[in-house]
């Protein structure tokens, strides 16, 4: 293991679908890192690629060109056989939580399974090991015995996190987790997942629409758009920081709950244009109110403006 | 008087159990007035039973719900449909699906318009398309001419609050109308809505769960919590001080730019 490399490396991904005749350009040109024991958000608009990408780093859809780096391995290279034995690294919790469980199988079971599966522990010691997650997430040891129909969507969602990480995953990613839940809920979640990530030093990709709710629990925002990232800051900064129009566009479309009910909504007109076929220019053009004759001829490129902040945009705000 | 008043409404389901106990307000002309509140606090089922439409084995045990006057619980089911639609219009969550996936917009809402008003099919047409004008959807008459399935979710939401405002309701019900659409998309379906109330004096009771959007565009809000509604009152009371203890955790609760991080 290299303590230097990143733990999640992702170089140049693209990932194209056969539309008809055409191509669906659904990823291009990605490059991103994660650190072990940070959380790094994603945050677009429906279809502009975030679960795609979600995808390929789980490994369950394979990637057109670019590599994707785990510890320094890239995964996407393996064979089918290895690859079975590296999936255990990245696990995945998924946004509606009863629909991602099988309705006849008992939680229990259920949170058994990849231990007995990648490990091949005695289903007794798998058992116990399931009373100790189940804690862990803050749920009573006697949901074993319960089908997940008895449970509510907050509960499923804390047995989907116990058992993404009862095989000690090194990467975890969260598409829109907690996007079908309350708020209350949602934080609750959040706070589980803050500390699994700090306490065992994992890495999280966490996906999200949630602008406001994203920056709360990651370290790193990437914002996408149309398949590309076009700016990648500070969580903590980023309001202050954002110079994209498009992120700009994403925190006005924000109603906070102390707004000023006369003030005019700065929300962007239209909607994202479609991906399939070649792009010319900037993605965001379109919509966006810098747009100028350069914009709409080349593809601003993802460049850093200092060590925490890159952003791709000929005239950031 | 008010418009709408609803009085100590509880309603149950098969179970027993009330969905919605002992609730009351009222709500004035040209108001918008917001229920917030968790999944399972008995909102929408509130909202349901002023259009009489409660899911099967709902019923209203106690109360009234009045409209301008008269009983709602107490008329027929004959004078409930020309009240509905009519008077009382309703948008759902999901428009797209309460529209007919093999009808164009221009056969649905031609017909939607015919079933209230006595007009030709030309009339209907032609108020049709300024009503989705005025909802902003660029290009009316091609979305007239386009399937369901041809439309954005935003751009069919539109389409649903045009269709439910075009016989000028006294009161439009909206059970989430911008729960299923992207932040940007949110905020533009919001926008117009709030213009429906400030060019043309609608009515709206809106349901949600985003106390974004609530207290964006409310006059009133109603905080339900376990069937019961907990908290009731001007906007800037609920928001900027709210007396329960219920409404301030779930006020504290929304995620905020620049507000707590979990992360450190």
């Amino acid at each position: 293991m290299q303590s230097s490399e990143p733990l999640l490396k992702i170089t140049d991904v693209c990932k194209e679908f056969p539309v008809k005749k055409q191509t669906l350009y659904a990823v291009s040109d990605v490059s991103l890192t994660l650190e072990r024991g940070e959380s790094l958000g994603l945050v677009g608009e429906s279809g502009c690629g975030k679960s795609t990408l979600a995808k390929m780093v789980a490994g369950s859809l394979p990637i057109t060109s670019g590599s994707i780096t785990l510890d320094g391995v890239d995964y996407t290279k393996l064979p089918k056989r290895e690859f079975r034995q590296f999936r255990r690294n990245i696990q995945m919790v998924f946004q509606d939580p009863l629909s991602s469980f099988s309705p006849r199988m008992r939680i229990g079971k259920y949170l058994c399974e990849p231990r007995v599966n990648y490990d091949h522990v005695p289903v007794e010691t798998a058992m116990d090991e399931a009373n100790e997650l189940l804690e862990k997430v803050g749920l009573p040891a006697e949901f074993t015995d319960r089908y997940p129909h008895e449970l509510s969507g907050g509960q499923l969602q804390r047995v989907a996190i116990a058992r993404a990480i009862a095989i000690d995953p090194k990467l975890l990613i969260c598409d829109e987790a907690t996007g079908a839940l309350d708020v209350s809920i949602q934080n609750q979640i959040a706070k589980i997942l803050v500390d699994l990530v700090e306490e065992r030093n994992i890495g999280c990709l966490f996906i999200g629409h949630d602008l406001a709710f994203v920056r709360s629990v990651t370290q790193k925002t990437a914002i996408m758009y149309l398949g590309r990232v076009v700016e990648y800051l500070s969580s903590e900064t980023l309001e202050q920081e954002c110079a994209h129009p498009y992120t700009k566009a994403l925190l006005g479309s924000i109603l906070d709950v102390y707004c000023d009910q006369e003030e005019e909504i700065a929300a962007m007109s239209g909607e994202p244009v479609s991906p399939v076929g070649k792009q010319e220019g900037c993605p965001f053009a379109k919509r966006c109110p810098n747009c100028t004759t350069l914009c709409k001829s080349s593809i601003p490129k993802l460049e850093p403006v200092n060590a925490y902040h890159k952003l791709a945009c000929f005239n950031p705000m | 008087m008010s418009l709408l008043e609803v009085r100590n409404c509880t309603i149950r389901y098969q179970n027993g159990t009330p969905a919605v106990s002992n609730v009351s307000f009222s709500v004035e002309k040209g108001e918008i007035v917001s229920l917030v509140g968790e999944s399972g606090s008995g909102k929408t089922t509130m909202i349901r039973a002023i259009l009489g439409l409660l899911p099967p084995g709902g019923k209203v045990t106690e109360g009234e719900i009045v409209l301008d006057g008269r009983d709602l619980l107490k008329i027929s089911e004959h004078e409930m449909q020309n009240i509905r639609g009519r008077e009382i219009a309703m948008i759902f969550q999901d428009v797209g699906l309460s529209m007919d996936p093999v009808k164009l917009i221009n056969k649905q809402y031609v017909e939607a318009i015919q079933v209230h008003e006595d007009i030709s099919k030309e009339e209907s047409y032609d108020k049709a398309v300024d009503m989705l004008r005025r909802m902003h959807l660029p290009d009316p008459k091609r979305v007239m001419a386009s399937y369901p399935f041809e439309l954005s979710g935003g751009m069919k939401q539109r389409v649903g609050i045009a269709m439910g405002m075009t016989t000028q309701p006294k009161i439009l019900l909206a059970d989430e109308p911008t729960s299923a659409l992207d932040v940007t998309i949110q905020a533009q379906v919001v926008r117009e809505m709030k213009e429906l109330r400030d060019k043309y004096g609608a009515t709206i009771i809106l349901v949600t769960h985003n106390m974004g959007v609530a207290s964006y565009l409310s006059d009133k809000i109603g905080v339900m919590c376990k069937s019961e509604m907990v908290e009731y009152g001007p906007r800037d009371e609920i928001i900027f001080s709210p007396k329960e203890q219920y409404t301030k955790d779930l006020i504290e609760a929304v995620p905020k730019m620049g507000g707590k991080r979990f992360a450190k």
